[in-house]
């Protein structure tokens, strides 16, 4: 063997959505990569719903299917988000009844508070000083994370965001490799900060190789590095009716027959049974 | 309004708004073409983004409904969200915010209607309002239906701040309340009173109609009259027809919008990105 393929790793992180789903805890907080209907780990979210896992904690910066499928099936005991909804195409049913409902413990950040909250949990710091949020009711809602403090420096009223430092983060990435290496191809949304803030890590990829190309992907492609990932598993359309560029697009029709028939709980059932979409 | 329609004349109109070298964009169709329109005519090194804000500095693209794929085949560059957050933090944004309730001093809302705890309707969250609200320059609103429920006397909840003692106290001299518009309108503000007034009115709208649509009252009198909003020029209407919205993206905030039209205009998209396979990695 050259030297030139000497240096690679053996690992073999590979893993079934059913070993991920062994791998959580009743309780654990997890958190999606993702936006609204962008590259959501859908396989992942419902091999979730579909198991016995209960009274977790959900962390998604921008909440779409995925959320609105554990809350519809009951499994979220409190959302973290600055947003969730379907984006363009209307608001995600089952977050919108529970919270109607007044029945859903949420905590309301912004999308810069999201990021500094990761920011913080991945450097283990307690939290990551900013000014938004000052000003706005998410400082006065009676589940508010934020404080604030006077700058020592420099005087001025900071807002501090506590860190987030998820038991678990799940992210959906277009191709993975064998040693949990893993590229997305288009928005990243925060999803690399996610895999360094959160205790441990699993990607979902439709494709896992042996071993990425080396010397560099395509330029505007965003790397999560094995040190951060525990696990990789191999998914058949991971992302379901949410887009994944450049494969596919957001598909529509199903979009909205999830959104006329996810309140009914027979309904989402076999949804969440349901392979594909 | 014969020779456009309201969506060609509110594209024209927030066009104005944009300037520098900024990112520009907007939250809903007409005000994300809006951004495009500038940049041909007006401000050429503005930079574009996609919607979902990743591909960066495309050239000019007709609008669609996946930009991703619309615009990163000539995107320059690539951003990361905490990227992006440094260069909103720094002014480097320009926004045309789709709020759901704006107040007469200028607050907005698109987190809940009713109460925080068990509200009457749960929207989407603050998601980057109160992001924008520490970074840019003024924040810009579009509504698109005027009426007592979107130009309130208060918000039911706090996304972005206006005018008032709050920003006082924080010395907060960023994120102004800048232009609103509507289907009725175009607003702006008396910054000595902290309160909304009108700036011109569109073709055919009255102002009984607009204070019949608002549940504050304006600071004008009955009878008073305002200047009408500026109708497209020729060159803007053939930018807007031809060039960037040749596919009529922009009848989805029209009085024509409807599941048929968003299914069809859905479909036809999704099978030319389905048909152009991707070169794997």
């Amino acid at each position: 063997m050259s030297l030139a393929r000497k240096g690679g790793t053996k690992l073999d992180k590979r893993m079934d959505l059913a070993a991920l789903v062994a791998a959580l805890h009743d309780g654990d907080s997890i958190a999606f990569g993702g936006g609204g209907l962008q590259r959501k780990p859908m396989a992942a979210a419902k091999a979730i719903g579909a198991s016995s896992l209960r009274d977790l904690e959900v962390i998604s910066m921008l909440g779409g299917p995925e959320v609105d499928l554990l809350i519809g099936l009951a499994k979220v005991r409190l959302l973290r988000f600055a947003f969730v909804g379907f984006d363009a195409y209307g608001l995600a049913p089952n977050f919108r009844r529970a919270r109607e409902a007044g029945s859903l413990p949420i905590v309301e950040y912004s999308e810069a508070t999201t990021i500094a909250a990761f920011e913080a949990g991945a450097k283990r710091l307690p939290f990551q000083p900013s000014r938004c949020g000052l000003g706005t009711d998410l400082m006065t809602t009676p589940t508010s994370p934020f404080r604030t403090m006077v700058c020592p420096f420099t005087g001025e009223t900071l807002l501090l965001v506590p860190a987030l430092v998820p038991d678990v983060a799940v992210i959906h990435v277009n191709i993975a490799d064998r040693a949990g290496n893993g590229v997305i191809l288009g928005d990243a949304y925060a999803d690399p900060l996610i895999a360094r803030a959160a205790k441990r890590t699993y990607l979902t990829a439709d494709t896992i190789v042996d071993e990425l190309p080396r010397g560099g992907m395509d330029r505007r492609a965003m790397l999560i590095s094995r040190l951060w990932v525990k696990g990789v598993c191999e998914t058949t359309n991971g992302t379901g009716f949410t887009a994944l560029y450049p494969d596919h697009p957001t598909n529509l029709p199903a979009v909205q027959a999830y959104q006329a028939k996810a309140t009914d709980r027979t309904w989402l059932d076999s949804f969440t049974q349901g392979a594909a979409s | 309004m014969s020779d456009y329609t309201l969506e060609e004349l509110l594209i024209a109109r927030m066009a104005k708004e944009f300037s520098g070298e900024r990112i520009a964009v907007g939250a809903t169709i007409l005000s994300d073409l809006s951004a495009r329109l500038a940049k041909a005519l007006y401000v050429p090194d503005a930079m574009l983004l996609t919607h979902s804000r990743a591909a960066a500095d495309p050239v000019l693209t007709p609008k669609g409904l996946n930009e991703e794929w619309s615009l990163t085949p000539s995107a320059a560059s690539f951003l990361g969200w905490p990227e992006m957050f440094d260069m909103i933090a720094q002014g480097m944004l320009q926004i045309w915010i789709g709020t759901v309730q704006i107040d007469k001093h200028g607050n907005s809302n698109i987190s809940v209607v009713g109460t925080w705890d068990k509200p009457a309707v749960q929207l989407v969250g603050a998601r980057g309002v109160p992001d924008d609200l520490w970074g840019c320059e003024r924040l810009c609103y579009h509504l698109r239906k005027h009426n007592k429920r979107a130009f309130v006397d208060k918000v039911d909840f706090v996304c972005g701040l206006g005018y008032g003692p709050e920003r006082n106290r924080l010395k907060l001299d960023r994120g102004w309340p800048g232009t609103v518009v509507s289907d009725l309108g175009v607003f702006g503000w008396d910054e000595e009173a902290g309160h909304m007034k009108i700036e011109t009115l569109h073709p055919g709208v009255t102002f009984a109609e607009v204070q019949a649509k608002t549940e504050f009252t304006w600071p004008a009198k009955h009878g008073e009259s305002f200047p009408e909003t500026a109708a497209p020029t020729e060159e803007e209407l053939h930018w807007i027809r031809e060039k960037l919205d040749p596919r009529g993206i922009r009848r989805l905030e029209s009085t024509e919008a409807s599941d048929e039209l968003l299914q069809s205009l859905w479909a036809e998209e999704a099978l030319q990105i389905l048909k152009t396979k991707r070169v794997s990695p």
